[in-house]
């Protein structure tokens, strides 16, 4: 079975623990707690007709790409990096984070998630989805599951590729 | 599997495993010391860790011969904790192998989750204060009614002496005060909870290096209070008990660090009367491993206002406290606000060679 390894990136308390239990386990809590290492966990879906199992990292939220350890992101087909549509502060720095990710992990595919969308208004969202400096790949709510399920599925296929 | 077991390995503060991979992933030996590995030795390794079905691919694709990766927490339950993990390739009969190393620092790591914690939450309660300020248009107190509200500090509240709250006491001010005022408090906060993140982090690399060596430790220790504290000469008065030999076999940067972390913020400090750092062996009887004790008693000013102050160095001994556990050892902390007195007594075991 063919393995790909995905991390959940992004600034701290944008929800990637909350994405990583609501794809593994379908949990979700309103409880924050921090995140200070990193956590691996395996998942099988199925792509274009074939089985890949996805070791997910969730790792510790850091301010800047660039602080993340590099040993992290070694071997990496995949990166989800999470941003809070409700706090702005937390896609500052995005242009800056992916090109660095893009320069660390050329062949990865990486998206863009803007989580929280449960907690934003349609007309919010589309102001929040348009002042990120680089395109959305997918809006999520980890606590109602909304395209969590999807988000992991397509970035598969984009792997799968 | 029986070399790695006669080793040893630690087996006085039994943080440590090392197990020897082969080619294929299965497991070729181990100490033992933290999980038996036994049960998992009919497979490849990584059906058992995801961690290792991921990494395993990368670390043999690699061109470092030691990769390291700190703070994993397993989803096995022989590893229920928080672990730093370093894997390096060796050839062994020709064959190629993984050593994988584990350091169990839960302990130490459960400290670290509080204060990250709470500078996590500090900065996102910050992050709002500014978004406020740049809002508001008539300077009105701008605060986030939510963030005090938080489960977590709701819980460090309710533990009456909870450290890590008094640390925080100053929430209201923070939370009321005119944004520039709660901006600059909450900025220190947050500098001091790093500060106190890098020093554990620089702590448990050094004791991972596992450098022990014969020291002149009074020459070791003197070196220490020369370098560090040339401008207090008399601040603390170091005193050798009998019973300290002239050569101990000690890792030098974990002592020097643990006595750096005792006592040395309050060398800045102008509100103690007196202090005094002690060291003697102790042999206890039926066991070769001797102890070193660590005794650092500081006698401060009545008038000093302890709750205040004393609240971020409590913390800094917690830190210490789960340190020296990892390391077998043992602290007692002293602190009395009627005898206005604080301090520490650690043992330490040295390591039997
Ligand atoms: N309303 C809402 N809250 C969320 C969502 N995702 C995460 N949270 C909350 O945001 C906080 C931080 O989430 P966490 O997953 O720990 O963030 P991480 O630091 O990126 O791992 C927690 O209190 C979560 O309950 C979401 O989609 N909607
Ligand atoms: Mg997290």
């Amino acid at each position: 079975m063919t393995s790909k390894k995905v991390i959940l990136t992004g600034s701290f308390g944008v929800g990637k623990t909350s994405l990583f239990n609501q794809f593994i386990h379908q949990k979700f809590s309103d409880k924050y707690l921090t995140t200070i290492g990193v956590k691996v966990n395996k998942k099988t879906v199925e792509s274009h007709g074939e089985e890949v199992s996805l070791l997910i990292w969730d790792i510790a939220g850091e301010v800047t790409q660039d602080k993340v350890p590099n040993s992290y992101f070694l071997g990496a087909s995949g990166i989800l990096y999470v941003v809070d549509l409700s706090r702005p502060l937390t896609f500052v720095n995005i242009k800056e984070d992916i090109e660095y990710l893009k320069d660390l992990l050329p062949g990865a595919k990486i998206k863009v998630v803007g989580n929280k969308k449960d907690l934003l208004t349609d007309t919010e969202l589309a102001q929040a989805v348009k002042s990120i400096e680089i395109p959305v790949g997918t809006t999520t709510s980890a606590k109602t599951g909304e395209n969590v399920e999807d988000l992991f599925l397509a970035l598969t296929n984009e792997m799968m590729e | 599997m029986t070399e790695f077991a006669n080793m040893n390995y630690n087996r006085k503060s039994n943080y440590r495993q090392v197990i020897l991979l082969d080619e294929n992933g299965y497991i070729h030996d181990s100490c033992d010391s933290l999980f038996d590995s036994s049960q998992f030795t009919d497979k490849s390794i990584g059906n058992y860790f995801y961690f290792l079905a991921s990494e395993l691919p990368t670390i043999w694709a690699s061109e470092a011969n030691k990769i390291s990766y700190n703070r994993m927490q397993t989803t096995q339950a022989c590893l229920p904790g928080f672990y730093d993990f370093a894997f390096s390739k060796a050839v062994i009969n020709g064959k190629r192998h993984i050593l994988w190393e584990i350091f169990d620092y839960t302990n130490v790591y459960k400290e670290y989750i509080k204060i990250q914690q709470i500078k996590n939450e500090v900065s996102i309660h910050e992050q709002y204060l500014l978004r406020n300020k740049n809002q508001s248009v008539d300077g009105k107190p701008a605060h986030s009614e939510n963030f005090f509200q938080s489960e977590y500090i709701a819980k460090q509240r309710k533990e009456s002496d909870n450290l890590v709250y008094r640390l925080i006491h100053k929430e209201k001010e923070i939370g009321t005060a005119p944004a520039e005022a709660g901006l600059i408090k909450l900025n220190e906060l947050k500098l001091h909870l790093k500060l106190m993140i890098e020093e554990i982090d620089q702590f448990v690399n050094q004791v991972k290096d596992d450098e022990f060596t014969d020291i002149y430790i009074k020459e070791v220790v003197d070196d220490y209070f020369n370098k560090e504290i040339p401008r207090h000469p008399d601040r603390i008065k170091l005193i050798y008990s009998d019973s300290l030999p002239d050569k101990v076999t000690v890792n030098k940067n974990v002592l020097t660090q643990i006595i750096s972390l005792v006592c040395k913020d309050e060398l800045n400090q102008i509100d103690y009367k007196s202090a005094s750092l002690s060291l003697g062996l102790v042999q206890v009887n039926n066991d070769n491993n001797p102890i070193l004790n660590i005794d650092y008693v500081e006698q401060l000013s009545s008038d000093i206002n302890l709750n205040e102050d004393s609240a971020k160095r409590v913390i800094k001994l917690s830190i210490l406290k789960s340190l020296v556990s990892t390391l077998g050892g043992r602290l007692i902390s002293k602190y009395s606000t009627d005898n206005h007195l604080f301090g520490a007594l650690i043992s330490l075991p040295l390591k039997n060679c």
